[in-house]
């Protein structure tokens, strides 16, 4: 039945797509979170969804008669720089180098999606259209497994889809953390407009952070206390926030069980925890490799090649200033980094981490900067809170990310993409281009006739 | 009920492709009728 509805609707979507390539680049975003070949069972599982919509949105793109001007920031030229990196440290890797070409083809596709992201998205309609796809497979995931989490009352555990880039359950909880943000702007956006929307997007938001709970992820936790705090900081609704805080911590102490309070207690004892002191060990090994290896790094999945792994355990006692308590390294089997740092380390050498901290730092930044202009020129309120949000998704990729190995996510890239939009054609569309007399003063003339 | 939402998610996804480029066609043509070349 899904393969009859989906092999029904494919026709609809590719219709859209070759009309428009941000429907493409959107639906790109979409078929990279949702992963339809996971929900079939039958004939609809054979197709390639998301090669097939990488394709649809680079022909759409290359037949664009009117392509917008190419805007290449320094976060562009960043983001480009990593990805050439990591092909040198993938030429060189140390690992099992058909994996870390298998991993370096996947890391490609995302850098594609980034630059088509730039290349495409111009205006506030194409921006809200990319969230809403990542709403509409993020945000639909979370839906799901956390009202069968409510149903159970509190039993089931939310897990990602198996072979999915979410498949693991901490990396699940980061990305429902990056889409509460995205979610929240398009509440604050659509909210008004339709009752189902306001209902639909305010419940994703709090099934959103209730999943994070439903995924027993502590690091989860931490990424979700962290942007909770940041946002009601930066957040002009403090009102309105507190009492959504208040809210959701009443409904969701009903689904809180002992043995999650436990575990969300051990993170202050971090050095007596096996599993966590399990990742301390990782981080060495992973610092270890870049230390042998400091120009390139190891290469992608290296850490993870257990020939690799046992033999960069023989110098674990290298620099004993780097703690690790009494835990030692798996000797049956390797490990992954369990951190975004640690992994980009090394997978990519000191300098592979300095262009990908960069890369996070100047889009965190940039940002903030579109923030701040924004308001400086009086733009239309929307954009300085598309801004914050996206960089809100950002700052809790870094937070969360900090112990988890998802340093080559789909959703980050985008982000970088959306970014380079915001300052290069959303903010520029609104910058005074003139000023023009109006007999009592000079007023700014906007270059774009606001949407929204 | 997992496949009930599963269906509506995948419906809602084609609403919004088709919701985006019928607002964009419009946008277009307003901005025609207002004699501002703006690229389709």
């Amino acid at each position: 039945m899904r393969d009859l509805l989906l092999l029904g609707l494919l026709p609809l979507m590719l219709y859209a797509m070759v009309q428009r390539p941000f429907i493409a680049v959107g639906m790109w975003i979409w078929t990279a979170l949702f992963f339809p070949n996971a929900w079939v069972y039958g004939i609809a599982g054979i197709i390639r969804y998301n090669l097939l919509f990488t394709g649809v949105a680079i022909v759409g793109y290359l037949a664009w008669k009117a392509k917008p001007k190419i805007e290449w920031t320094g976060l562009g030229i960043l983001v480009l720089a990593f990805f050439f990196w990591t092909l040198g440290s993938t030429m060189t890797s140390i690992g099992n180098t058909e994996v870390s070409w298998n991993y370096w083809i996947r890391f490609s596709k995302v850098v594609a999606l980034f630059v088509a992201v730039v290349l495409v998205i111009k205006d506030k309609l194409h921006f809200d259209f990319v969230l809403w796809c990542v709403v509409l497979s993020v945000g639909f995931y979370a839906d799901l497994e956390t009202l069968k989490f409510i149903a159970s009352g509190g039993g089931h555990k939310i897990a990602g889809l198996p072979g999915h880039v979410l498949g693991d359950r901490n990396e699940l909880a980061l990305a429902f953390v990056m889409t509460l943000p995205l979610c929240y702007y398009l509440w604050v956006e659509y909210g008004k407009q339709s009752r189902i929307l306001n209902l639909g997007l305010l419940s994703t938001m709090a099934l959103l952070a209730l999943g994070v709970i439903g995924t027993q992820s502590r690091g989860g936790f931490v990424a979700l206390l962290v942007l909770g705090a940041y946002m009601y900081l930066k957040s002009d609704r403090k009102i309105l926030l507190t009492v959504l805080i208040a809210a959701f911590c009443i409904g969701a102490s009903f689904y809180i069980s002992s043995d999650y309070v436990a575990r969300i207690d051990s993170i202050a004892s971090a050095d007596e925890d096996n599993s966590f002191m399990g990742r301390v060990v990782a981080w060495k090994l992973s610092f270890i490799m870049a230390m042998q290896h400091p120009f390139f790094g190891g290469g992608i999945k290296s850490l993870e090649y257990f020939p690799v792994w046992s033999e960069l355990s023989k110098d674990f006692f290298a620099y004993p200033w780097f703690y690790t308590g009494t835990a030692l390294p798996n000797m049956t089997a390797a490990r992954a980094a369990h951190s975004i740092y640690f992994q980009v380390l090394g997978d990519q050498g000191f300098v592979g981490l300095a262009l990908y901290v960069a890369c996070l730092a100047c889009s965190f930044m940039k940002a903030g900067s579109v923030v701040r202009t924004a308001r400086k020129i009086g733009a239309p309120a929307w954009l300085p809170t598309a801004a914050v949000m996206v960089q809100l998704s950002i700052f809790a990729f870094a937070v969360g990310g900090a112990a988890l190995s998802l340093a080559y996510f789909d959703l980050l890239f985008a982000l970088f993409g959306l970014v380079v939009v915001l300052e290069r054609r959303m903010l520029a569309a609104v910058m005074p281009a003139t000023t023009v007399p109006n007999g009592t003063g000079f007023v700014p003339k906007f270059a774009y006739d606001a949407r929204g | 009920m997992e496949s009930l939402l599963w269906a509506l998610d995948l419906l809602a996804v084609v609403y919004l492709c088709f919701w985006a480029l019928n607002k964009e066609k419009r946008e277009d043509q307003a901005a025609r009728d207002r004699g501002v070349k703006k690229d389709a």
